[in-house]
């Protein structure tokens, strides 16, 4: 957590295009997720895929 | 009238898009109402509520598919407009390309193509949180959680588990942080400096740095907590944390912290950790009772504009005891206005988009106004009924949950506040409307442009009726924000609309106009 | 790292390890251990004659003429359908074919072994373009093609690669990666360096200075007019069919790939896909620790440009055994080195990077051998995981030609097509047992 204070803000933005989006107008360096949620939404493959890990 | 609709299966775009596409997509010709929405079944509903539902939809649609539901005026059209947004639709990934960057679709690509990233910001919808919020954790990165709809009790594993690893963990429902001199998700760009700002309270964050900043001086880092973090179940984790990292960070000289009143065990926890500080700390625990505080040696401030000029001062090595006042413009003739409202004019209708400052008008009217109702959750005063209806002396904050299912956060579109002026407008009991406008990163470009709009016709409707409605407004934010404070006040200025240096003075005028 | 992703790990880098080798040509029924008389592989999952689609219809039909078991089409069907000819996968006997891979007894094909972890794979010759055994046609042209590359084609070659001492193919396809090929739709690169390696030998070869052969003369007056008085050696003919058809080296470089595909296959608590395959009625793939067990599910019918008179209507299933390319982290993986395939199946310059980049999404490696200029030598992404597939919701990207779905009209386009995600589930399912 230190290290938050101490050095340069690298962002992962997932969710909110327009967070990255202003960032990025503003220079920080961030990368946005083009995010979608996990195993098409299913849970029961979800349940499977943690088994699977 | 025709309904047409169209389902994109597994596909997924964020809400602000969403919203904003709808809105395109109203725009075309011949279309009469439309939605381009997620097949949830909360959505599902909403769609039937609008008239754009078809029985087939819900066999057709889930929660992992998009919906785009059109009403044209004829079949051709709805045809040409659905075949019109599924281009928009194609043309955001498009538009990503052409740019030649690398857009990863998950979080693990992504650290592999950013190996140094020290934050993830997260506004992903809130049943999906957990899961990845624990693998980000496992990456050792700190977390920013916008998103609200997390359980509790996955907010208590995240932050156990963050504490283990010593990350932060800033929300879930954290608005607002600025670290590093970065705003991030709805901040202000404000000096940076030496006052750290610790806060369970996202327009409060706002309201202190834009006002610390205005006074000349500046912010080293403003953490979020998100709302939930002070109960005792949580106990403070991120609290605490961002505490001692204050105390431990060399930029930092005075703190703030600004939160409603945490439960018992975590005040004390909180007060205890203040007591060894070796650094001035100012708190507002909104409404909580100032002893404690004191005799922890801590500076307690009533009000966000208090916790402002308190930390000012230390900073500048004066002494905690300073008088802060909340006067109304002296050159304001208080009794001139109360003289322009006829004889049905009585009431207070206050109308907010940020949270924090709706509530501290709260605690700042109930002891005077005694009929006053509000949507938010305050032991002392009435829940109204009927979120949509004014009784008496109002307050809502038209960020609460029940304003903002389904549709944008009202500091990015006020179209629903400015309705609700109108309506206010033609109650003939309606003395005064106060409103926050809020500027900075993520907010609508233009608060006080898009208020006036509403306010205007407000004044003609009152004022075909022999009826002068008094404006009162303060406007947060910095001219360094996109939307130039000065400028926004001056708008509003040139309206004869009331513009107050902070929130609390505003309320303060308006306990002067009411109460008295 | 976990078992799985140990286990993965290790399967990945022995596909990069495969170093397949082009060392022989022979008769299938001679030189592929199992296939016999009666026997006819196809490419995909294994089907049955009642559920086949036109194009693999068609294939067999000419298969079953040229073995000479009939003497048209009405007598052909008759046999197929009765049982008389068994049909099995290429793949089950480590050979790979495109569009409707129908592989007969008597016909001549690529030996590969690969030099690295020992074993061969196969693939026949390929016709080029237009009316084509592959796509289901099976007249008289067909024929007398397929005659001329089993007994004029095939000799020369399998002389000259001898004379060669092998041909690198893998070599071959990582060059071709830097010059705008992606191993799957494009291939004038991998033809180009193909021709130039084996030509030298081919020059030297006692068949090809034949100038006289009993086979059917292949017209090749569309290479030059020179071929039209009858005065070519068989090299040269052989070599401006090569040069006619970009396609050429095609064969030869599936038959590499599903040599690395095996070297990864079996490897226990491993999730890495090792077959990918269409036979135009079904798509189905193989995982590496799951055995021979196909997960198979009704293949899509691609989505691209159309040829002027042809629509979506005329198009076929996918189909073919050529998607063993993306398996080993080419074709479509590696459209990014290959812009100008957008030209073929629709798009724009940029989708070829997006293509690429979404597939580092589902693999667990950058490929050590082939890499991609234009993304600063980036490894191209190797090594499917089904877990990623099924947990990202992204399935392989693969670009590919459309078949007619009628038998014998040939190639009606091409554009993108995806795998049913339904077998990547069912992969779980099993894999989660």
């Amino acid at each position: 957590m230190e290290d938050l204070f101490k050095k340069e803000l690298k962002i992962i933005n997932m969710g909110l295009e327009g967070f990255a989006e202003t960032l990025k107008e503003r220079g920080t360096t961030v990368l946005h997720v083009r995010w979608q949620p996990p195993a098409m939404g299913d849970d029961s493959l979800l349940s499977l895929l943690d088994k699977l890990k | 009238m025709v309904l047409k609709y169209h389902i994109s299966n597994n596909t997924f775009r964020d809400s602000v898009y969403l919203m904003r596409l709808s809105s395109t997509v109203r725009s075309f010709e011949g279309v009469v109402e439309a939605e381009v929405i997620i097949g949830t079944d909360h959505n599902k509903k909403f769609l039937q509520a609008a008239g754009l539902w078809s029985d087939q939809m819900d066999h057709d649609a889930g929660a992992n598919d998009l919906i785009i539901a059109i009403k044209a005026e004829d079949d051709e059209k709805a045809e040409k407009a659905i075949q019109s947004t599924i281009e928009e639709l194609n043309k955001s990934v498009e538009r990503e390309n052409l740019l030649g960057e690398f857009v990863p679709r998950t979080f693990e690509t992504a650290l592999k193509n950013l190996p140094g990233a020290n934050l993830a910001l997260i506004s992903i919808p809130g049943r999906h949180v957990h899961r990845e919020v624990d693998q980000i954790l496992d990456a050792g990165l700190n977390v920013m959680i916008f998103s609200d709809n997390v359980t509790l009790d996955e907010e208590i594993a995240l932050k156990k588990k963050a504490l283990g690893k010593n990350l932060l963990v800033m929300g879930p429902d954290c608005g607002t942080a600025i670290i590093n001199g970065v705003p991030l998700a709805f901040a202000n760009e404000v000096k940076q400096g030496r006052i750290g700002i610790v806060a369970a309270a996202g327009t409060g964050l706002q309201e202190v740095s834009s006002l610390i900043s205005n006074m000349g001086e500046g912010i080293s880092h403003g953490i979020g907590t998100g709302g939930r973090d002070v109960k005792a179940s949580v106990g403070g984790i991120t609290m605490i944390q961002a505490l001692k990292a204050l105390y431990a960070d060399a930029g930092t000289e005075v703190i703030v912290v600004v939160s409603k009143p945490p439960d018992r065990e975590v005040t004390e926890k909180v007060l205890e950790l203040v007591s060894e500080a070796t650094k001035p700390v100012v708190i507002n625990f909104l409404g909580g009772n100032p002893n404690d505080i004191e005799k922890a040696g801590a500076v307690p401030a009533a009000t966000l504009k208090e916790a402002a000029e308190k930390a000012v001062n230390l900073a500048r090595g004066g002494k905690a005891e300073i008088e802060v006042e909340h006067s109304p413009d002296k050159q304001l003739n208080v009794q001139n206005i109360k003289d322009n409202f006829n004889e049905s004019q009585k009431y207070l209708r206050a109308l907010y988009s940020g949270g924090t400052l709706a509530y501290e008008t709260i605690i700042l009217l109930h002891n005077s106004l005694g009929d006053l109702y509000t949507n938010l959750s305050y032991d002392q005063v009435k829940k109204i009924e009927d979120v949509y209806k004014s009784v008496k002396h109002t307050v809502i904050d038209f960020g609460e949950d029940e304003f903002t299912q389904g549709r944008l956060h009202p500091m990015i579109d006020p179209a629903l506040r400015n309705s609700r002026i109108i309506e206010e407008a033609g109650d003939p009991e309606t003395a005064v409307i106060m409103l926050d406008l809020v500027l900075g990163y993520n907010a609508h470009p233009d608060p006080a442009g898009s208020a006036l709009e509403a306010i205007k016709e407000a004044k003609e409707i009152a004022g075909k009726k022999g009826r002068n409605i008094c404006f009162v407004t303060s406007v947060l934010g910095t001219d360094e924000d996109m939307q130039k404070r000065s400028e926004q006040v001056k708008k509003l200025l040139d309206e004869e609309v009331l513009v107050f240096p902070s929130n609390a003075d505003a309320a303060v005028f308006v306990r002067k106009l009411l109460a008295e | 790292m976990s078992k799985i992703d140990q286990a993965n790990q290790e399967a990945v880098k022995r596909m990069m390890l495969s170093r397949p080798v082009w060392v022989d040509v022979g008769k299938a029924k001679d030189v592929i251990p199992g296939m016999k008389d009666n026997l006819f592989l196809h490419a995909g999952p294994p089907i049955t004659w009642d559920r086949m689609s036109g194009p693999l219809k068609g294939a067999i039909i000419g298969g079953i003429i040229y073995e000479g078991k009939a003497k048209n089409a009405e007598e052909a069907e008759k046999i197929a359908a009765s049982g008389e000819i068994e049909f099995a996968p290429c793949h089950h006997f480590n050979t790979v074919g495109p569009m409707a891979g129908v592989t007969t007894p008597s016909q001549m094909v690529f030996i590969l072994e690969d030099k690295e972890w020992g074993g061969f794979t196969y693939s026949n010759m390929n016709e080029g373009y237009g009316k084509v055994l592959r796509y289901g046609a099976f007249d008289e042209e067909v024929l007398n093609r397929l005659k001329w590359l089993d007994n004029v084609y095939a000799p020369v070659i399998k002389e000259a690669v001898s004379l060669a001492g092998g041909v690198d193919i893998k070599s071959i396809i990582a060059q071709a990666l830097h010059m705008g090929d992606d191993g799957h739709n494009r291939n004038r690169a991998t033809t180009s360096l193909f021709i130039r390696t084996i030509a030298p030998f081919v020059a030297e070869t006692e068949w090809g200075k034949k100038k006289d052969y009993d086979a059917p003369r292949l017209d090749l007056s569309n290479v030059s007019e020179y071929f039209k008085s009858g005065k070519a050696s068989v090299a040269a003919e052989v070599l401006a069919f090569m040069h006619s058809n970009d396609l050429t080296s095609l064969n030869a470089i599936m038959a590499a790939c599903k040599s690395m595909a095996l070297a990864a296959h079996g490897v226990e608590n491993s999730t890495i896909v090792t077959t990918m395959s269409r036979n135009g009625t079904d798509f189905g793939i193989r995982v590496s620790s799951t055995g021979d067990k196909w997960f198979t599910a009704p293949a899509n019918v691609p989505d691209g440009l159309y040829f002027s008179g042809y629509t979506a209507a005329d198009a076929n299933a996918d189909i073919g055994d050529s998607v063993i390319t993306e398996t080993v982290g080419i074709g479509g993986f590696a459209m990014a080195a290959a812009p100008a395939i957008v030209n073929f199946i629709g798009g724009s310059p940029a989708d070829a990077f997006e293509a690429t980049n979404e597939m580092y999404e589902i693999t667990v490696a950058e490929n050590n051998n082939f890499n991609i200029p234009a993304m600063d030598f980036k490894g191209t992404p190797t090594g499917i995981d089904v877990r990623k597939v099924v947990e990202k919701g992204i399935v392989p990207r693969i670009n590919t030609g459309i078949a007619h779905k009628e038998p014998g009209i040939g190639q009606v386009g091409a554009g993108i097509v995806k795998p049913p995600m339904e077998i990547f589930i069912d992969a779980i399912k099993e894999l989660a047992k």
